[in-house]
């Protein structure tokens, strides 16, 4: 249980940081928080040549915002987020304290989280539902790729070799907007076993658009397009509660792990849609 | 934090690292591959610092980094460059600190070995951020005992934060 050898830096810029990873291609790794990496590498389940902590690069400590949403570096820390708040964007905020423990989110970020893609992790779900914005450096510039083509699959993401997640923009939803994150996990701070996250804007107690994710059920988070659809314009009555969540367990495919079955999987997104719905409800 | 006229330093199996560790200074080169926790068992002898799981879930190994309650089991010695830590071991200079008597007095602790994570979380977290019961049970719910049953520890939370007793 510990970390075979590999060579260390601290670059402490963005631009060194770059050249490090490019002048050692696939064998280097970026380290972040380590929260994932280094059990990884405890367990031998990664064996970089050289990792490259990311944590002394300023440009990535950014969070900053201004009317169009939140900018949040790589390197800002989850504690950080819970901490200061995300005003305007609840559902970031909303979604910290269900990321492990106090102990992980002082070292955990937001970049690492995103860019490790856990199924069963808080942020991508936060990221996939406000349609956030991932922006990733190399040395020829930066290139922005959105959070529904960035997940590639169970801990993949789109990133290119040489590439760094620098920061994540999170849109600022439109004031009328309602959140709400749940997820069912068997102790505090596990993974979760399922879990929805809801951004839906209201007009005059009517549904105008709602944005409703589900997490831990399949390799990436999935947007719930029929759920959506289903509640779309209406009231949220009982009527539209029941449907919401029928169309929901319907069209998600969970899958099959120790942790539940996909029958299990699809009745704990619809109860936990239904009470996410509830929750904002005008 | 960022230096800009810091020099490049290639990547390297040895790191020269300088940080406070309970109030000291402390200058040394580790292996780049050496966990916080085992620069902390090993180099320094401060053994008070636990090793249960090795994976950061038990939270045996947890320190104050900066202020901040931290896993030393999936952190790299060579990440602490630059940052002041305190062990159990720097709790108190002498005697027990409150915390510590009221796990003492409560039974806080049986066999011990996960005390000193519990110390340190509930040292360096704000009470004020752990209204309540819940409060105290979320503050300690990244630290795992096999003995206590939890009861005792509880109770000794609420000795030491002044909450009510009879919860
Ligand atoms: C006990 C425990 C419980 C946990 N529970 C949860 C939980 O409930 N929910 C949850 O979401 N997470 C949980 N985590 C994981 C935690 O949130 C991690 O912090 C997170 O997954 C990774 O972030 P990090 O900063 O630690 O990244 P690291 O561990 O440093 O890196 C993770 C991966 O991402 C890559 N990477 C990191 N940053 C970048 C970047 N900027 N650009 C490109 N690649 C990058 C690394 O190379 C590595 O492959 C838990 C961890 C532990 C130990
Ligand atoms: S030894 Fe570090 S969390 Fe268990
Ligand atoms: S007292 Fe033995 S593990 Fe907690």
């Amino acid at each position: 249980m510990k970390p075979p050898p590999f060579a260390y830096c601290r670059p402490h810029s963005l631009d060194e940081a770059l050249e490090f990873l490019a002048e050692h291609g696939d064998e280097a790794r970026p380290l972040a928080g380590g929260q994932s990496l280094v059990p990884m590498l405890n367990h031998r389940l990664a064996r970089p040549e050289v990792l490259v902590d990311i944590g002394a690069v300023g440009e990535l400590q950014r969070m900053e915002r201004d009317e169009s949403g939140w900018l949040i570096g790589a390197m800002v820390t989850q504690r950080r987020v819970e901490r200061d708040g995300t005003e305007g964007c609840q559902l970031l905020r909303l979604a910290m304290p269900f990321i492990g423990h106090r102990q992980i989110r002082a070292r955990g970020t937001v970049g690492g989280s995103i860019a490790h893609a856990d199924p069963a992790a808080e942020l991508p779900a936060v990221a996939l539902t406000l349609d956030a914005t991932m922006v990733a450096a190399s040395l020829d510039g930066e290139r922005e790729i959105p959070a529904s083509t960035f997940f590639a699959g169970p801990y993949m993401n789109s990133l290119e070799d040489g590439e760094i997640l620098s920061h994540v923009i999170f849109p600022m939803a439109p004031p009328s907007t309602r959140c709400s994150f749940r997820e069912f996990a068997r102790r505090k701070g596990d993974f979760a076993v399922a879990g929805v996250a809801a951004a839906v804007g209201f007009d005059d107690g009517s549904v105008t658009a709602a944005r409703l994710t589900a997490f831990a059920v399949g390799s990436n988070p999935v947007r719930l397009a029929a759920a959506e659809a289903a509640v779309a314009g209406r009231r949220l009555d009982e009527a539209a509660l029941t449907e919401t969540a029928e169309a929901a367990a319907a069209e998600i495919e969970p899958w099959e792990d120790i942790h539940g079955s996909p029958q299990y999987r699809r009745q704990l997104v619809a109860a936990l849609l239904r009470r996410a719905l509830q929750e904002v409800a005008p | 934090m960022t230096a800009p006229t810091a020099r490049r330093v290639e990547p390297s199996v040895e790191v020269p690292i300088s940080v406070t560790v309970n109030g000291e200074a402390v200058e040394a080169v580790v292996p780049a591959r050496q966990l916080l926790a085992d620069f902390l068992r090993e180099e320094l002898r401060l053994t008070g610092t636990h090793v249960g799981c090795e994976q950061g879930i038990c939270g045996a190994c947890t320190i104050n980094l900066d202020g901040e309650p931290v896993r030393s089991c999936i952190m790299l010695a060579a990440q602490v460059d630059g940052s002041a830590i305190t062990t159990v071991e720097g709790l108190s200079s002498e005697g027990l600190s409150p915390l510590q008597q009221a796990f003492k007095d409560n039974h806080g602790l049986q066999c011990g070995f996960c005390t000193p994570g519990f110390l340190m979380t509930l040292s360096t977290v704000d009470p004020d951020e752990y209204p309540g019961e819940e409060g105290i049970r979320e503050a300690i719910s990244g630290n795992l005992c096999r003995c206590t049953g939890y009861g005792g520890i509880l109770q000794a939370v609420r000795t030491a934060w002044n909450r009510p007793q009879d919860a």
